[in-house]
């Protein structure tokens, strides 16, 4: 089944500003994928017209239903959204009840909401943090309990606006193997994203967005397209990039790494 | 950030912080009510008394407390410092010009004390729970639902415009810009200042968003608590009755 189906997205601001000509696209149910583009070009807008709060000419259906005004509230408990700024979306007093607000609107037993909400902190390794306040935390720890907010609500389909910006290292690839054990139990997922290095960890799909779908597929064969990737400004995953010239060299044709251990153990071979 | 925060010590343990929000609330207001009536010099010193040990049970830390009642006294202090010299009565003590009264003495002395008690009485209403607890008792002692919501949002929205603006301000600095009193400086401050309320007006909508995106159809989902138990009712019969005997002095 289709997750979500956007067709033919036409999108301008109040002010003028043309941010999506003509974008279509679908995704598969269970399906991870990676929104790539340059900045401006127009992934934030994309993704808000998912759950119905921007909407302009052209039809997004999430699980074959059109969303239309009178099932924006379906909408919202069937597709989570993270939101890029997290100041956004932190407003409760503190962490504890901005992640539980979701689960408790979904009208959940006090027992599921404290169960939803252990779970989400855990996810995100904010468990010691949930008496704080939001706004005394530091960015990297409001990004990921920007995430717990919506995972708690266990969405079936998750819209994640870059949500690997300004983590830590560690962070990141905790951030994207949550990602991947999310699609290993169903959830649909779609992550925004600058992370080139990060994405074959998170994503089997990529979209490049130029305010319209200019590529769609496979990581691998999206990301080691040299001439498509430059062209839009972004770059190549590192060992992608590398492994890539050695092709161009013809000294290599295996499949591309996109993993160190991966990628050393292929250069052994070469060197032999 | 340096903003004081009222909540910093609102999950300690002690017998004012288990105490049920509602009937704390309740007791403690009528405690305040009664100091604020006190006419005389003994039933408002009581009641400072007992505000103090209040305090002293609730373990905020004292250096907690110093910095909440630094805006009231500041608030207070240059009423209470005037009244001597200003309210007519038996001369105490005169120089030059200046005379200071018994009965302004007096005045000055019940107003510091109720005031200072009142005071503390408010932090140890504000500063004991978390407050989403004390705006949910308040809405359920019948505060409506959309007023309790405004409270809760222009809490939040305290420190977001506090938050944007030192943004802003330190911004400013680094682009090189000094403060003087000339008509650049008024003009770049309101440039800023108009800026300053389109964004939160901005932030203000996104937000509004997130909260749509989460299921928000009008109410905020605070957890019920339980009936009063026994331990809240004696402390609160304690505290009334203190209330009740400075009200009868
Ligand atoms: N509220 C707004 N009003 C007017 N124009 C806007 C607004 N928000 C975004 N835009 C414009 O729309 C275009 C697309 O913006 P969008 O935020 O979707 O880009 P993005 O791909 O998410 O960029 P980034 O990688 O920087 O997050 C940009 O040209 C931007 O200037
Ligand atoms: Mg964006």
């Amino acid at each position: 089944m289709k997750a979500i189906e956007a067709i033919n997205l036409v999108f301008s601001y109040p002010d003028g500003t043309r941010a999506l000509e003509g974008a279509s696209f679908s995704i598969d149910s269970g399906e991870s994928v990676a929104l790539l583009g340059p900045n401006g070009s127009g992934k934030s807008t994309l993704l808000l017209h998912l759950n119905g709060i921007l909407r302009g000419q052209g039809t997004v259906r999430i699980m074959g239903r059109e969303i239309t005004e009178d099932n924006l509230s379906w909408v919202r408990s069937q597709v989570g959204m993270v939101f890029q700024d997290p100041d956004d979306q932190l407003f409760m007093p503190t962490l504890e009840e901005d992640v539980s607000f979701g689960p408790r609107n979904m009208g959940l037993s006090e027992a599921a909401v404290q169960e939803a909400v252990s779970w989400a902190l855990r996810s995100t390794g904010l468990v010691d943090l949930e008496a704080k306040s939001p706004h005394h935390l530091s960015f990297g720890q409001r990004k990921r309990a920007a995430v717990a907010t919506v995972l708690s609500m266990r969405p079936p389909v998750m819209v994640l606006d870059e949500p690997t910006s300004n983590l830590d290292p560690r962070s990141k690839r905790e951030v994207a193997t949550l990602i991947r054990s999310l699609q290993e139990k169903g959830t649909t997922i779609i992550t925004a994203t600058h992370d080139a290095n990060l994405v074959p960890y998170m994503a089997d799909r990529v979209l490049l967005l130029d305010r319209k779908i200019v590529a769609d597929g496979d990581v691998r064969q999206i990301l080691c397209r040299r001439n498509l990737m430059k062209g839009l400004g972004l770059e190549m995953p590192l060992l992608a990039d590398l492994f890539e010239r050695l092709r161009e060299e013809k000294i290599y044709s295996g499949a591309t790494p996109f993993a160190a251990d991966i990628a050393a153990k292929e250069i052994i071979d070469l060197l032999k | 950030m340096s903003h004081f925060d009222p909540e910093k010590h609102s999950c300690l343990g002690s017998a004012i912080h288990s105490w049920d929000p509602r009937a704390k609330i309740v007791s403690l207001l009528v405690l305040i009510f009664a100091i604020a009536l006190a006419g005389s010099i003994l039933p408002a010193l009581a009641g400072l008394c007992v505000s103090i040990s209040l305090v002293l049970i609730s373990r905020i830390p004292l250096a907690h407390v110093a910095g909440f009642m630094k805006w009231p006294v500041i608030f207070l202090l240059p009423l209470a410092l005037f009244l001597p010299f200003t309210t007519e009565g038996d001369c105490l003590y005169s120089f030059q010009f200046l005379s200071v009264s018994r009965q302004g003495l007096f005045f000055s002395l019940l107003y510091l004390t109720r005031g200072v008690a009142a005071a503390l009485l408010a932090l140890l209403i504000v500063g004991t729970a978390p407050f989403t607890v004390t705006i949910k008792a308040l809405q359920e002692m019948g505060l409506p639902a959309s007023l309790t919501q405004i409270f809760l949002f222009a809490y939040r929205y305290v420190f977001l415009l506090n938050e944007e603006f030192s943004i802003m301000s330190r911004s400013l600095q680094c682009k090189g810009f000094v403060r003087r009193s000339d008509l650049k400086t008024a003009r770049t401050l309101a440039m800023a200042f108009a800026m300053l309320l389109i964004r939160s007006y901005e932030r203000s909508l996104a937000v509004y968003n997130a909260m749509l995106s989460r299921g928000y159809r009008g109410d905020i989902p605070i957890p019920g608590r339980n009936g009063l138990a026994a331990s809240d009712l004696f402390k609160s019969l304690l505290v009334l009755g203190a209330a009740f005997s400075i009200m009868a002095k």
